[in-house]
């Protein structure tokens, strides 16, 4: 179990441990045989007269497969390879990532996303902010700072491997592009499991949250994605900037965010917070349920990221299993 | 060059400044805490075996170790009747990108120059978290050297707080051994000593202090900042406070100027915050001694 | 050296050997070169000059006590002479304290003597502290006592310091 950073008394430990235990058993019964976990060197256990596929972490030695990372063993059809648990984000094409700009080159952007490089961003792989379909020229090279600055957040679709091996993104879409007002939070990559939707407006409480399958996870406020998004967002920008003379500050305070809407973020990010220290899933009904869950206690925010919590998250989680293994049945 | 300088590289966009800021303007961070909240803290004592006795803390992600080594030595000429206390800083390259090769160096330096204003008093021993005259064997002769480290393991901000708690923790889980000292007949003899592993001294902690770092942000100052909120830090007072609510030492950092009725306000507002703290340390703190002996 | 859109402070601080009672026993200047430029970059507009370094170098000939707020004083009448822009002149002065008397810029003796120490460096015309510490025990009270003390002093020194900026300015002329 990964090491949590509050402190837990005598019970909470006890309930943690047996919460956990019950979430151990419950998943050895649901997955077979195939999924068994390897360690570094271990056999992998072949059929060799079937013909195998060695995949990704595994090699010959003395004729037989064994595995080279940690992590579970994978099989589909002939191919076998060995699926890490901790490691970097792995992209596919098609996933919908968040990322920060750490450089500003000719016709694109580096983009940090926790995966072993950087990602690119072609100036010519996203719509402009006119909207208009057209070549690229000298003057919109010029002015890709306006789009997208260095440190800036911004939201992306995986387009693919280029031949030289370098990752490249696209934004070709209202949906995609520069978030502000609101938090990022960063969990290991494999809680986010790829779905259909990773955008998602929580309408009750204002907020968006963007769960990027690269581990990024983005909690602001809505926006509306629409024609005037640009103008918002320079306008934001003007008063944003941490600026120390008064006039710019009681400026900058009639632009925050409303307490409402902070509060609701501070609710969102704290759940997932909570639940990526447990190493549980992220999905939007258990984020929803956790915040939920929270309200109904009456809690706190910040103690959200109390030890009580975070057991009573534990054991809520296996409880939701439980239920849903009974469904199935 | 100012250390902190390495904390502001943690690039943040203009949204998220702008986030921030907000959260600091409307008394609602971004975990949820107010300005005068602390993160949940974490206290574990006897951590390393070898050391004299030694505490990890951990508040939110800022995690540190301080561990205690006691050695025999002899004390300065200019103060007989005193032992002698010295505090190191490391800063892990774990803890932090820019930690690696040579550039924790700074902060470690700063923070280590902090801690010693904040915990060793005056030249003259005054006013000392620590009783100097308490490690002292024989007079002139003996005395023990206090050697105090600090690691920091993992950086998120407020490492000067965690520091300070983890230093105290760490000190109340030291046992100095107790010493024989069979001197010899003419006093220029080197005196015999039998230094005991059976029997320890326990210290006093009563009179070690807490420092409490207040970051001004904007026109307002929170306590316990996380390093995106320090990123955004205009300047910074620490001060550290007794159980009596005396000051014991105070650092301001960051360039930006204060108006003195500012410090003061910030001062007064340290000594409220500290009064808290020492209550919650010192009962993570016997926690954490009642579950070591277990 | 990386890019830095804003000007850079470098302090320096050293002690000739002969600077104390006993030969080469200067203090620790790596720390007070560090507490000279956390004083004196509050008060300069380090934005008026872009990937430009500027060295303050202090050599302290005769040690007697007090010695930093000498030299954050002096350092800042030097950038002021240098013709580096300043939102404003900074004076420091220290108290040290032994038992309850408060002694304004101790010597050396008192220095050693001192139970609790207390400096401050500010600029005097914008009435800001741009660095604060505080060694050994205080109550509230004491600081106050202290601060208006020195915040009084820094003031006075301010007006010295001005003077004397003022009155090399007219011989220039």
């Amino acid at each position: 179990m990964r090491e949590l950073q509050v402190g837990l008394n005598q019970t909470q430990k006890v309930r943690l441990q047996s919460a956990l235990r019950q979430l151990e058993e419950l998943s050895s019964r649901v997955s077979n045989s195939s999924t068994a976990s390897v360690t570094v060197a271990d056999t992998i256990p072949v059929n060799l007269e079937d013909g195998v596929l060695k995949g990704h972490g595994t090699t010959e030695h003395n004729g037989e497969v064994v595995a080279t990372l940690c992590g579970v063993v994978e099989r589909v059809n002939k191919l076998v390879y060995v699926r890490t648990l901790r490691a970097r984000y792995k992209p596919e094409i098609g996933d919908i990532i968040v990322g920060r700009v750490i450089e500003v080159a000719p016709k694109r952007w580096r983009l940090e996303i926790n995966f072993s490089q950087d990602a690119v961003l072609m100036l010519s792989s996203m719509n402009l902010p006119d909207g208009i379909q057209r070549r690229r020229t000298a003057v919109d090279e010029l002015n890709m700072r306006s789009i997208f600055e260095e440190n800036n957040v911004i939201c992306a679709e995986v387009r693919g491997f280029q031949h030289d091996g370098s990752l490249h993104l696209q934004a070709r879409s209202q949906k995609y592009g520069k978030l502000e007002r609101g938090q990022l939070l960063t969990v290991p990559p494999y809680l986010v499991k790829r779905r259909k939707q990773h955008f998602h407006y929580l309408e009750q409480y204002g907020v968006d949250l963007i769960l990027g399958c690269n581990g990024f996870i983005w909690v602001g406020e809505h926006i509306e994605a629409n024609e005037d998004e640009m103008m918002i967002d320079n306008k934001s920008e003007e008063t944003g900037k941490p600026d120390l003379k008064f006039t710019a500050l009681e400026m900058q305070e009639k632009a925050f965010t409303p307490f409402v809407t902070r509060r609701n973020i501070c609710l969102i990010a704290n759940a997932v917070r909570v639940l990526s220290v447990l190493g549980f899933n992220l999905s939007l009904e258990v984020i929803i349920d956790t915040v939920e869950a929270s309200s109904s206690l009456n809690l706190d925010i910040k103690d959200m990221l109390g030890a009580e919590f975070c057991v009573l998250t534990a054991e809520r989680e296996v409880k939701r299993r439980i239920t849903l293994i009974k469904k199935k049945c | 060059m100012d250390p902190y300088q390495f904390t502001k590289m943690v690039g943040l966009s203009t949204g998220e400044k702008h986030f921030i800021w907000g959260g600091i303007a409307q008394d609602l961070r971004s975990d949820g805490r107010q300005r005068l909240h602390y993160r949940p803290i974490s206290v574990e004592t006897g951590v390393i075996p070898q050391a004299n006795g030694s505490a990890r803390v951990r508040i939110g992600a800022t995690d540190v170790i301080a561990s205690i080594k006691a050695e025999l030595g002899k004390p300065s000429m200019h103060q007989p009747g005193k032992g002698k206390i010295s505090i190191f800083v490391d800063c892990s390259p774990t803890a932090a990108p820019m930690f690696e090769g040579r550039g924790g160096e700074e902060l470690s330096t700063e923070l280590a120059v902090a801690l010693q204003r904040c915990l060793l008093g005056g030249k003259s021993g005054a006013g000392a978290g620590i009783d100097l005259s308490s490690l002292i064997v024989t007079e002139g002769k003996i005395c023990w050297d206090l050697y105090i480290d600090g690691l920091v393991v993992s950086s998120d901000g407020n490492l000067l707080d965690a520091l300070g708690a983890a230093i105290k923790a760490a000190l109340s889980n030291t046992g100095i051994p107790k010493v024989n000292v069979d001197l010899g007949p003419s006093p220029d003899d080197q005196p015999e000593v039998n230094v005991s592993d059976e029997e320890f001294l326990q210290f006093d902690t009563s009179g070690v202090p807490v420092i409490v770092t207040l970051t001004k942000v904007g026109r307002h100052y929170i306590v316990d900042a996380t390093s995106d909120e320090e990123s955004q830090m205009s300047s910074a007072v620490s001060v550290s406070v007794n159980r009596h609510g005396h000051i014991c030492g105070l650092t301001k950092r960051g360039g930006a100027g204060l108006d003195p009725s500012v410090i003061m306000d910030m001062i007064s507002v340290g000594k409220h915050v500290s009064e808290q703290l020492i209550t919650v340390l010192d009962s993570e703190i016997s926690a954490a001694e009642a579950s070591a002996t277990d | 050296m990386m890019y830095s859109d804003i000007g850079r402070l470098n302090c320096n601080i050293s002690y000739t050997t002969f600077s104390t009672s006993i030969r080469g026993q200067g203090s620790d200047n790596k720390e007070f070169s560090a507490m000279l430029h956390k004083a004196l970059e509050g008060s300069i507009i380090l934005e008026s000059f872009p990937k430009t370094t500027v060295d303050v170098f202090a050599l302290v000939l005769e040690s007697g006590g007090s010695d930093l707020p000498v030299i954050i004083s002096c350092a800042s009448l030097a950038l002021a002479d240098a013709g580096i822009m300043m939102y404003d002149i900074v004076s420091s002065v220290s108290v040290t304290c032994i038992g309850k008397n408060l002694i304004i810029d101790p010597t050396s003796e008192e220095e050693d003597h001192q139970d609790a120490s207390f400096l401050i460096s500010c600029m005097p015309s914008r009435n800001e502290v741009t660095q604060l510490t505080l060694t050994g025990e205080w109550t509230t009270a004491k600081v106050h006592e202290a601060m208006e003390l020195c915040i009084d002093a820094c003031s006075k020194l301010g007006d010295i310091m001005r003077s004397c900026l003022k009155e090399a300015a007219s011989t220039l002329q």
